[in-house]
């Protein structure tokens, strides 16, 4: 068998794969629903996880299957994918809408379009050993506070703080849960910032000796956020039918089966 | 119920590990593949000091070896679909799964080293070895096929191994730059899920230590019966 054989073969091999390749590029038909592909949180329980069936689950999935129900023009496509991987494509264009308990700031409200219905009220609190010694960021002057990571929204909450009142207290970084919670026991670091359902996890699992804060140091409703150039058909789409999901009860009933609370909230 | 291990949740996690096992080997395989190819190309361009090529091939090993693999797997996942995007004016990154952009990363990361391994093993080879073929006529392609490359083989083979085990343990970071679901993004997964992480990691590192024992022992199987008859040489 020659080279000289094999080297037309290779060719004609590459071209036909390139042709059915751009054959699969077909135009959709007008009565079929546009696909909308939608990322999510494949590790974040009880918002968007796998269950032990390996099948996505939670709060915030059934949320958007409800509003894909709604919407006979699209049919959603979920892209499951860690936290930052979610924002980093929706802004690279390789999805269409995100959600992930996104509550707003400036920065990500430059970055992409934001839908108007919230659909969480999110409230972070302090959480420290004694819960009642830290209730602002002024307690924390002197001292340490445990941030998850540094994509999330209370990381920029706390260093936007700390960054205009000439860095009062040191942020140190433990993504790890249970050893977060040592460190707070320990007194490595001070406090940390959570949500109830974050708090009550903890002490669930892991029995944890800490207090949450009565003051709470931010609110926010959630929301889905799209991409700012091309999203603002689908946003009005999502937020009509989110507000509908909210008026008929059933985001609320939606926060009970899974916060054991109606965490929900009416439009920003 | 100890805070980091609990033995129970770790008796039930480990089988979920072990059937996503496929999918970090098909990962490691196809980016092996890959990256094989690509390698020969630049090893012969280096070898054989074809011009420009070679240029390019030296930077290009310099520049894989010297960058973190997690920055250029974010620098394929990001980038690669935009440019693609720009060129054709398919938008891939919608289309295609991010396991192509993955592989690519991978394949493009271990195509430096296995090209360095391909390059050491032909260097390897005694130069006499190549005067002997073409003084009796040999032209330098059949010097190269059936001198060369056969005795090349058996030397590379452990450099190949041992790249071969690294990237495999490389394929953890697919999840943290492109979200894959692999071993590493199911340990993670459910140590969110669970609240429990230690027990999924304990869980990891056995398997891959189980795959890269597998591995070795797999070497040398190939490397002593490629070394029959030469004793000497181990």
């Amino acid at each position: 068998m020659s080279y000289k054989k094999i080297i037309p073969l290779l060719l004609a091999a590459i071209l036909a794969i390139s042709l059915f390749s751009a054959c699969g590029k077909a135009k959709t038909g007008d009565g079929e629903p546009t696909e909308v592909l939608v990322g999510v949180g494949a590790d974040f329980s009880p918002i968007s996880f796998y269950n032990d069936d390996k099948e996505l689950d939670g709060f915030e999935y059934e949320l958007l299957a409800a509003i894909d129900d709604r919407l006979p023009e699209y049919t959603f496509t979920y892209k499951p994918s860690d936290f930052t991987n979610i924002l980093l494509s929706l802004e690279s264009g390789k999805i269409d809408a995100a959600a992930h308990l996104f509550e707003y700031n400036i920065e990500r409200g430059d970055k992409f379009l934001y839908g108007t219905e919230g659909y969480i009220h999110f409230d972070l609190y302090f959480v420290s050993k004694t819960g009642a010694e830290i209730n602002s960021f002024e307690d924390l002057a002197g001292k340490k506070l445990i941030a998850d990571g540094n994509g999330s929204n209370s990381f920029y909450i706390a260093n936007k703080w700390n960054e205009e009142h000439g860095k009062p207290f040191e942020i140190i970084f433990e993504p790890t849960a249970p050893i977060l919670i040592e460190d707070l026991e320990s007194g490595v670091g001070d406090a940390t910032l959570a949500s109830v359902s974050q708090y009550d996890g903890w002490v669930r699992e892991y029995n944890a000796d800490i207090q949450i804060s009565d003051a709470v140091v931010n609110e926010s409703g959630t929301f889905i956020l799209f991409n700012k150039d091309t999203g603002a058909e689908l946003q009005a789409a999502f937020d009509k039918a989110l507000a509908d999901l909210k008026t008929e009860g059933f985001v609320a009933e939606l926060s009970i089966k899974w916060f054991d609370a109606d965490v929900s909230v009416k439009a920003k | 119920m100890s805070r980091f291990f609990d033995w129970s949740h770790f008796q039930w996690l480990f089988p979920r590990l072990l059937e996503v096992v496929p999918l970090t080997l098909f990962i490691t395989l196809t980016s092996f593949a890959v990256g094989f190819l690509l390698a020969v190309f630049i090893a012969l361009a280096r070898l054989y000091r074809i011009p420009v090529l070679n240029q390019i091939a030296v930077v290009y090993v310099s520049f894989m070896r010297g960058t973190p693999i997690l920055i250029q797997l974010f620098i394929c996942n990001l980038a690669l679909p935009a440019v693609i995007w720009g060129i054709t004016g398919v938008n891939v990154g919608r289309i295609w799964s991010p396991l192509i952009f993955v592989i690519a990363a991978y394949g493009l990361n271990a195509a430096a080293f296995l090209s360095e391994d391909f390059r050491a093993a032909v260097s390897g080879v005694d130069s006499g070895q190549q005067e002997a073929a073409l003084s009796i006529g040999m032209t330098r392609f059949q010097c190269f096929r059936y001198v060369i490359a056969s005795q090349a083989v058996r030397i590379a083979i452990p450099g190949f191994s041992n790249s071969f085990s690294n990237l495999l343990k490389d394929s953890t970071l697919a999840f943290a730059a492109a979200g894959i679901m692999d071993l590493m993004g199911t340990v993670q997964a459910i140590g969110y899920a669970k609240y429990r992480y230690l027990e999924g990691y304990v869980g990891a590192a056995a398997i891959f230590f189980a795959l890269c024992i597998f591995l070795e022992f797999g070497t040398h199987f190939i490397i002593r019966r490629l070394s029959k008859g030469l004793s000497a040489v181990k």
